[in-house]
C-alpha cells in the first residue's frame, strides 16, 4: 500500500474515535442532518453523510439524542439535539478525552 | 424527482418493515436539502445522479442504517450481492445445460419427452444446488469479514454505483408478492411431480383398493400441460430474480393464461378417464362436473389474462396524463 492511502486510512481511523464526541458537542444546538454536516464542515470536521446520518439514528436508538420532525417550508426536517442522558455522557466522554489528550501530548512532544 | 424516488425505492427494498418509512423519510429530506442546497433541479437526472452517487450504493447505504457489525461487512454486501445474482442467472441454465449433455450420453434410444421429463426431474437438484452454493458464498463472505484490514478493504476495487441504471419504480401492477411467487414455483414443482410420477394416486380408492382414473388419453396431454407448468415456473423465476414484473413478462403471463385456457379446452374436451371405472361405480358425474371446471377454468384464465394485460396500457396512458 503506498504512503497516501496509508496515511489517509490512518487519518479515518484517528479521526473516528472522537466522532461521537463532535457529535454530541454540537447538538448542544438543534441540528438536522444537512445542516450538521455543513456546520461540521465549516469546523474543518468533514463527516462522510453515511457515516454521519446512520450514526444520528443509533445515538436516537441509545437515547443520546432527542428527535422531532418539524415541517419548514418547504419540506418537513428531523432535528436532533442532545438529551439529558446525552449530556451526562458527553461530559464524561469530554473528560477522558481531555484527560487523554493530555496524556497523548505528553507522550508525543518529546519527537 | 424520478430519479431519487427510484434510489430511494432501492434503498427502502433492504430495509426492515418497521424502520422503512422513518428512515426513507429522512433521507428524502436530506437528498432534497442537498439538491436544494447546490441549486440543482430535481429534474436533471444528470446532476441529481451526481449527489446520489455522494450518497452511495443503496444496499450500502441501508445497511449503514440496519446494522454496525452485519456477519458480512457493509462493504462487502454489493459484492455479495453481485456474485450472488451472477450465480442465480447462469448455475440453472448450466445444471439444465448438464443434464442435456447427460441424457444424451446415457441413453441409446431419444424422444423429446423423456429429454423434457429428465430436464424437469433435475428441477429439484439445481434448486439444492442454488442453496449449497449461496450457503458457501455466504461462508467465504462471512470468513473475509471476520479476517479482511481497512488497508485491505481499501484496496478493493468495487463494481462503481451508477444511479442512473436505477431500477424503475414498478406501478402497482408490475408489483409481486414473494410469498405468491415461491407458492406458485413450489406448487407447480408439486404439480409436476404429481401428474408425471405418482399419476396412479389420482384414483377411486375403495374397499383398500385403488383404482386409476385417468387413461392414456390424459398421457397424450401431459406433455402440453407440462410446457405450461414449466413456463410458469420460468415466469416465475424471472419474477423472483427481477423483484418486480415487466412489460415482457406481463406479456409472457398473457401468453401462459391463453395456453392454459386452451389446454383446459382441450381436457374438457378429452374422454381422459378410465371409462371401465366410471361405469363400473356409477360415477358419470365426475367427468361432467370435471368438464363444467375445465369450460369455467378456460373461460376464466382467458378473461383474467386479458384483463391483467389490458391494465398495463390503462396505466401506461394514465401515466402519460
Amino acid at each position: 500500500m503506498d504512503k497516501e492511502k496509508l496515511l489517509k486510512n490512518l487519518y479515518a481511523e484517528l479521526k473516528k474515535g472522537s466522532i461521537v464526541l463532535v457529535v454530541l458537542a454540537k447538538l448542544h444546538n438543534q441540528h438536522y442532518g444537512y445542516s450538521l454536516v455543513q456546520t461540521l464542515t465549516d469546523d474543518n470536521f468533514a463527516i462522510d453523510q453515511n457515516t454521519l446520518y446512520p450514526l444520528l439514528r443509533r445515538l436516537e436508538e441509545q437515547g443520546l439524542l432527542n428527535s422531532s420532525w418539524e415541517v419548514v417550508e418547504p419540506r418537513p426536517r428531523k432535528y436532533y439535539e442532545i438529551s439529558p442522558l446525552g449530556k451526562e455522557v458527553y461530559q464524561s466522554l469530554k473528560e477522558t478525552y481531555l484527560k487523554n489528550t493530555n496524556i497523548i501530548n505528553n507522550l508525543i512532544k518529546e519527537h | 424527482m424520478k430519479l431519487v424516488e427510484r434510489y430511494l425505492y432501492q434503498v427502502e427494498k433492504y430495509l426492515p418493515k418497521k424502520t422503512r418509512n422513518e428512515i426513507t423519510n429522512e433521507l428524502k429530506s436530506l437528498i432534497l436539502e442537498q439538491l436544494d442546497d447546490q441549486q440543482i433541479d430535481l429534474d436533471d437526472d444528470i446532476k441529481v445522479a451526481g449527489v446520489l452517487k455522494d450518497f452511495g450504493d443503496p444496499r450500502i447505504v441501508a445497511s449503514s442504517y440496519t446494522r454496525q457489525d452485519g456477519v458480512i461487512i457493509k462493504e462487502l454486501v454489493p459484492l455479495f450481492y453481485f456474485i450472488m445474482r451472477i450465480i442465480i442467472y447462469t448455475l440453472p441454465i448450466t445444471l439444465l445445460f448438464v443434464s442435456m449433455i447427460d441424457y444424451f450420453s446415457s441413453n441409446d434410444t431419444y424422444s423429446v419427452l423423456d429429454l423434457f421429463l429428465s430436464m424437469l426431474y433435475s428441477i429439484p437438484n439445481i434448486l439444492m444446488a442454488l442453496m449449497a452454493s449461496i450457503g458457501i458464498l455466504f461462508v467465504v463472505f462471512s470468513s473475509i469479514s471476520l479476517g479482511i484490514s481497512n488497508e485491505e478493504l481499501t484496496e478493493i476495487k468495487w463494481p462503481e454505483f451508477d444511479p442512473l441504471k436505477l431500477p424503475k419504480i414498478p406501478t402497482s401492477i408490475y408489483k409481486i408478492s414473494l410469498f405468491e411467487v415461491f407458492f406458485t414455483i413450489l406448487a407447480s414443482i408439486l404439480f409436476l411431480y404429481v401428474l408425471n410420477y405418482q399419476q396412479g394416486i389420482i384414483a377411486i380408492y375403495f374397499e383398500d383398493t385403488r383404482y386409476p382414473l385417468l387413461n392414456d388419453n390424459f398421457n397424450q396431454i401431459l406433455l402440453f400441460i407440462n410446457i405450461g407448468v414449466v413456463f410458469q415456473i420460468i415466469i416465475s423465476i424471472f419474477h423472483l430474480y427481477l423483484r418486480q414484473k415487466t412489460f415482457i413478462t406481463k406479456t409472457m403471463e398473457y401468453i401462459h393464461s391463453i395456453y392454459s385456457a386452451v389446454i383446459l379446452f382441450v381436457l374438457a374436451s378429452t374422454p381422459i378417464f378410465n371409462e371401465t371405472i366410471i361405469d363400473g361405480y356409477d360415477l358419470s358425474i365426475v367427468p361432467r362436473i370435471f368438464t363444467i371446471l375445465m369450460i369455467i377454468g378456460g373461460i376464466a384464465a382467458i378473461i383474467g389474462g386479458t384483463v391483467e394485460f389490458i391494465k398495463m396500457f390503462v396505466f401506461i396512458k394514465r401515466e402519460k396524463i
